[in-house]
């Protein structure tokens, strides 16, 4: 009897005991495997972007005249942003980000509240990125070739533009939407150059003047994006408010080495001429009643195949006019009729750091164009 | 004596359904439960990587240091075996989860489990369905707009495609 006892006793304990080395090395591996995706599953989400820039302006006009440029040429820290995101659960979470640009300004580039229901529906409200053209969305210098943006999305589609509102977006199969409700431009900051000057950027914004933006994007294949995108609403001035839209057309594609991307944009005011009046703009220095232009790049990682790095010649021929209407009574400033052709390199060591060198050949039909070579170092994680 | 063997009894019984109530919640995934590989048995294992099979597979896969522990589920179906990996990585600054699953070596199911960074930076559904079949995978197409989201599933891909290797070599 004692022997029996003795023998289920054991056979019990080392049940209980006796787990084997690989029992236990697995539940260590549990642990650290739990420890992993604790981290991964962390609620707090960090990240940035920024790029630093070397310019340099010819003094040499078209017409071989000399002009100045200020300071010239210049080394510029121009962004350095810090993203920060919070998910409360599963569905809420916090997006933000703060930029500080010319190393000495502080603004709060985009924030806000997410609700995502499901991937075709989710709902922010907050300090919105405007969703118009390509680089608005996609700014982060290790999307775009060239050092600095194109002018076409300084002038017309006033980039980074943020503004506070509230909207919707998501995905369907192969379609992405965005539909938004925000603040719109201060149309007394516009002028025969552009729109850029009117960005409220959530800052004190006036709210009385709103504006609607819809944008759609189908990916046709995978590696080719085709996207509109229509803003349109109010932009308010002192005493005037105008009609402003903004429509553009563009595309996105990356075939084996080749990079190409296209966007043609066009923007009216309405009643400018009592916008011009209200601000003492006279002759062809006043605001155009209709802006538009064009641009394409096109690139190729000549190391494509052979080496992770991406060594990227490129060349990018924009064409835009910021007075290519104006109402009766303005004459056109030929100056604001211009054509960018931009030839450079773009060296990518990992996908997310990026070293930049290119040349702009700038004209304008008033024959006051310049060129420029810019040197940039940009990141983002 | 008695009272000692009713305890041990007892602690072995709480051992045992301990362990059959820990049901893993990946299993609750859909891929585990769908018509191929509900008939199958799947049970969980880990992959082990020396300091040496860790900087192999780091140069492989172009990462600076990869972990030396990883899950893998091993499902039994019929006379073939499936190996099932989920993969973790940052895009931008958020992370996707992929499961990629393997079946003769080859990719039978490539499935993005969770995907934090904005729906704009994700890949078409038919992108992920290039993975299938493959074992080189450099020459699946770009996606416009979203080259980190490619960078980082083309990096798990070639991770689980090494960790599979490794299995291999096991035999």
């Amino acid at each position: 009897m004692k022997y029996i006892l003795s023998l289920l006793i054991m056979l019990a304990s080392t049940q209980v005991w006796s787990q084997s080395v690989e029992e236990r090395l697995n539940i260590l591996a549990e642990e650290v495997e739990m420890l992993k995706n604790k981290k991964s599953q962390s609620a707090v989400k960090l990240g940035g972007y920024g790029e630093i820039i070397y310019t340099n302006k010819r003094t040499e006009l078209e017409n071989n005249t000399k002009a100045s440029h200020g300071t010239n040429p210049q080394a510029d820290a121009l962004r350095f942003v810090l993203y920060v995101g919070y998910d409360f659960d599963s569905k809420w979470s916090l997006f933000s980000e703060i930029e500080v640009e010319h190393a000495d300004e502080i603004f709060f580039e985009q924030g806000g509240i997410k609700y995502s229901a499901s991937e075709a529906f989710n709902w922010q409200t907050g300090v919105l990125l405007i969703p118009v053209g390509i680089t608005n969305l996609y700014h982060e210098p290790t999307t775009f070739l060239s050092v600095s943006r194109t002018e076409i999305e300084s002038k017309i589609i006033p980039t980074t533009w943020r503004e506070v509102g509230t909207g919707i977006y998501g995905a369907f199969g192969k379609f992405n939407y965005e539909l938004d409700l925000v603040t719109g431009l201060k149309a007394n900051s516009f002028s025969s150059d552009g729109v850029r000057s009117g960005r409220q950027k959530a800052s004190q914004a006036e709210a009385r003047d709103l504006a609607w933006v819809a944008r759609a994007d189908y990916k046709a294949m995978s590696n080719f994006t085709l996207g509109i995108s229509a803003y349109v609403g109010k932009a308010g001035g002192s005493a005037t408010d105008v009609k402003h839209s903004i429509y553009d057309f563009h595309l996105m594609g990356e075939f084996g080495g080749v990079t190409v991307k296209g966007l043609y944009v066009l923007s009216k005011i309405d009643n400018t001429t009592a916008l011009n009046n209200e601000l003492n703009k006279t002759g062809s220095n006043g605001i155009g009643s209709e802006l538009s232009g064009y641009y394409m790049d096109l690139g190729y990682n000549v190391l494509h195949g052979y080496k992770d790095w991406k060594l990227t010649p490129f060349v990018r021929y924009e064409s835009y006019n910021t007075q290519e209407k104006v109402e009766s009574g303005f004459t056109k400033d030929l100056s604001k009729e211009r054509i960018n052709t931009v030839v450079g390199i773009n060296a990518k060591p990992t996908d997310k750091v990026v070293f930049k060198a290119d040349y702009t050949i700038g004209k304008n039909k008033a024959k006051t164009g310049y060129d420029t070579w810019r040197l940039g170092v940009g990141w983002n994680f | 004596m008695e009272l000692l063997i009713s305890f041990s009894l007892l602690a072995n019984l709480i051992v045992t359904s301990n362990a059959e109530d820990r049901i893993d919640p990946v299993l609750r995934l859909p891929f585990f439960n769908s018509k191929t590989m509900k008939s199958c048995s799947t049970k969980k294992d880990f992959r082990y990587l020396s300091k040496q099979e860790k900087k192999r597979i780091s140069d492989a896969i172009g990462a600076k240091e990869i972990p030396g522990l990883y899950p893998v589920y091993n499902s039994y179906c019929d006379k073939k075996t499936r190996s099932t990996y989920l993969l973790n990585d940052i895009v931008r600054s958020e992370y996707q989860t992929l499961l990629i699953s393997f079946q003769d070596d080859k990719i039978v199911h490539f499935e993005v489990v969770r995907f934090d960074e904005p729906v704009k930076y994700k890949a078409p559904s038919k992108w992920y369905k290039l993975f299938l079949g493959k074992d080189k995978f450099e020459t699946i197409d770009a996606i416009s707009g979203a080259t980190l989201t490619r960078a980082s599933t083309l990096k798990l891909a070639k991770l689980a495609h090494q960790l599979e290797k490794k299995k291999n070599e096991k035999k």
